[in-house]
C-alpha cells in the first residue's frame, strides 16, 4: 500500500513537473523498462483534465458594459460631438443658475408617475443646494379612478455617486415587487446622463447585502432624448423573491416635461415602475 | 479598471469561468448565474481591482459561488444519493476522457476545485491556494489525491471493460 503511494507520488511528481532534469530522466528510463510502472505512468497521465473549449459563455455581450460618453456620441461625427460637448459645457451652468434662482423648483416630482405636478409643496424634494446623500422615497396615491391602484412602495434608501454605480437599499422584505409599484423620489439632474447603472439591493440580513437588481444605462440615441436597453441581472440567491423579475424587461425611459427619469419593470405579472434622484455633481 | 478593460476581461475569460463553474456544479444554469455574479463583482470592484489581477479576482469570486452552491445543494441531498453516486459504476463509457469526467464528477469539492484550476487554467500551486484560500502544500495534496483518485478510477473501470 505505501509502495503504491509512493510510486504515485513520484509520478505525480513526474507529471506536474517538479522533479529536476536529472530526477525526470532517472524515472521515465526507470518506466521504460517497466511494463507495469509504464501502465502506471500512463493512468496517471490520463488524468490530466482537458477543458472542453467547446464549451462557451454565451451571453457575453449581456455582460459588457458601454460608456455612456462614447455611445452617446456614436451616432455623430467627431465635429458633432465636439458642438455637443461644447453645448453641454455652457448649457449645464446655466440650467443650474436657472434652477437655483426659480421659485418653483421644476425638478420636484410627487404623484404617480403618470401624473406629475410639481408645484405641490408638500410632496416638493430637496433642492438642488440640499445635495442629499441619503433621502427617503415619497409615495403619494393616484388620483384617477382609470388608472390601476398604485401600491405603497417601500422605504428606499438610496446613495448615489458621480458616474458610478447607483446604490439602492430597502430594508428586508420591501422590495418585493407588486403590481402596478410607483416608487418616486423627488430631484433630478441632467448629470445623472452620466451614471452607467443602478443597482437595487436586498438589505436586512445580518452582515448581509443582496443584489436584487442591476440595471444597466444604455444611450443608443441622444443623450436627454431616450434612455433604453436596460437589462436585469438578479442574483440567484433571491430567485424565490424575484421570481416576478424573472425574464422581465427593465427600461428607462424619460418622463416627459421633466429632466427625471423612471424605471419601469414589466413582466407578464408584474408592472413597476421607479423614480430616481441622484445627488448632483460636485 | 477601465469598462474596455472590463470588456475585455469578459472576451477573455467569461468562457473560462463558465467552464470551471459548470465542471464543478454540473448545472448550466446555476453555471450562468455564476458568471454573471462573478462579472457582477468586478464591475462594482473595477476601481479596485486592477486588469493584472481581475483573472485570479474572478476566480475566486466563482470558487466561492460555487462552493456556496454545492453546500447548500448538500444540505438537501440525502445520505443514499451522496453514497451511490460516489461509489457507482454503472455507466458506460465510450473514451477514456469520459470516464476522466466522470470520475471528476465524485471528486470531493476541494479537490475537484484545485485540479480543474491546475488543469483548464494551467495555474501553480501559490495562484490556487490564493483563489481557494489553501497553503501551497494543501493546494498539492489535493492535487496529488485527486489525480489518485482519479488513476484508481481509470485502473478499476478499465478492469470492468
Amino acid at each position: 500500500m505505501k509502495e503504491q503511494n509512493d510510486i504515485d507520488w513520484k509520478l505525480f511528481s513526474l507529471l506536474e513537473g517538479e522533479l529536476n532534469d536529472e530526477e525526470a530522466e532517472a524515472l521515465l528510463s526507470e518506466i521504460d523498462l517497466d511494463e507495469e510502472l509504464n501502465e502506471e505512468w500512463t493512468l496517471m497521465q490520463q488524468t490530466q483534465l482537458k477543458p472542453d473549449r467547446k464549451t462557451v459563455y454565451a451571453n457575453k455581450s449581456k455582460l459588457k458594459k458601454r460608456s455612456t460618453a462614447i455611445i452617446g456620441l456614436l451616432p455623430f461625427t467627431w465635429q458633432q460631438a465636439v458642438a455637443a460637448a461644447a453645448l453641454i459645457t455652457i448649457a449645464i451652468p446655466v440650467w443650474r443658475y436657472l434652477q437655483s434662482n426659480s421659485d418653483i423648483d421644476p425638478t420636484s416630482i410627487s404623484g404617480s408617475i403618470e401624473n406629475v405636478d410639481s408645484t405641490n409643496p408638500e410632496t416638493k424634494g430637496p433642492t438642488a443646494t440640499e445635495t442629499p446623500v441619503v433621502e427617503q422615497v415619497e409615495v403619494s396615491e393616484p388620483d384617477n379612478e382609470v388608472k390601476p391602484p398604485v401600491h405603497p412602495a417601500p422605504n428606499l434608501n438610496y446613495t448615489t455617486k458621480p458616474k458610478s454605480t447607483i446604490t439602492i437599499v430597502a430594508e428586508a422584505g420591501q422590495i418585493q415587487p407588486k403590481p402596478n409599484q410607483t416608487i418616486e423620489v423627488p430631484l433630478m439632474y441632467p448629470e445623472t446622463n452620466l451614471v452607467d447603472g443602478i443597482r437595487i439591493e436586498r438589505s436586512g440580513l445580518p452582515n448581509k447585502v443582496k443584489s436584487i437588481a442591476w440595471i444597466e444605462t444604455k444611450f443608443d440615441q441622444a443623450p436627454n432624448r431616450s434612455y433604453r436597453g436596460v437589462r436585469p441581472l438578479l442574483n440567484s440567491t433571491w430567485a424565490g423573491i424575484l421570481k416576478p423579475f424573472r425574464n422581465s424587461k427593465l427600461q428607462l425611459e424619460p418622463v416627459e416635461k421633466s429632466p427625471a427619469f423612471k424605471i419601469v419593470y414589466k413582466s407578464d405579472k408584474y408592472y413597476a415602475t421607479a423614480m430616481l434622484s441622484l445627488k448632483p455633481l460636485n | 479598471m477601465t469598462t474596455t478593460e472590463y470588456n475585455e476581461c469578459v472576451d477573455s475569460l467569461s468562457d473560462g469561468i463558465f467552464r470551471f463553474a459548470l465542471k464543478n456544479l454540473r448545472d448550466e444554469f446555476e453555471a450562468e448565474n455564476v458568471v454573471q455574479n462573478t462579472f457582477e463583482k468586478l464591475w462594482v470592484r473595477r476601481e479596485k481591482v486592477e486588469m493584472k489581477t481581475a483573472k485570479a479576482f474572478l476566480f475566486k469570486v466563482a470558487y466561492n459561488n460555487c462552493i456556496d452552491i454545492i453546500r447548500k445543494a448538500k444540505r438537501s441531498a440525502t445520505m443514499d444519493e451522496v453514497v451511490e453516486n460516489k461509489y457507482s459504476h454503472s455507466e458506460q463509457y465510450s473514451d477514456t476522457m469520459e470516464i476522466v469526467n466522470a470520475a471528476v464528477e465524485r471528486l470531493p469539492e476541494k479537490q475537484k476545485s484545485v485540479v480543474i484550476l491546475r488543469d483548464y487554467e494551467g495555474y501553480d500551486y501559490k495562484s490556487i491556494g490564493e483563489i481557494t484560500e489553501m497553503t501551497e502544500a494543501q493546494v498539492k495534496i489535493n492535487i496529488f489525491r485527486a489525480r489518485k483518485f482519479l488513476k484508481a478510477y481509470l485502473k478499476d473501470i478499465q478492469l470492468v471493460i
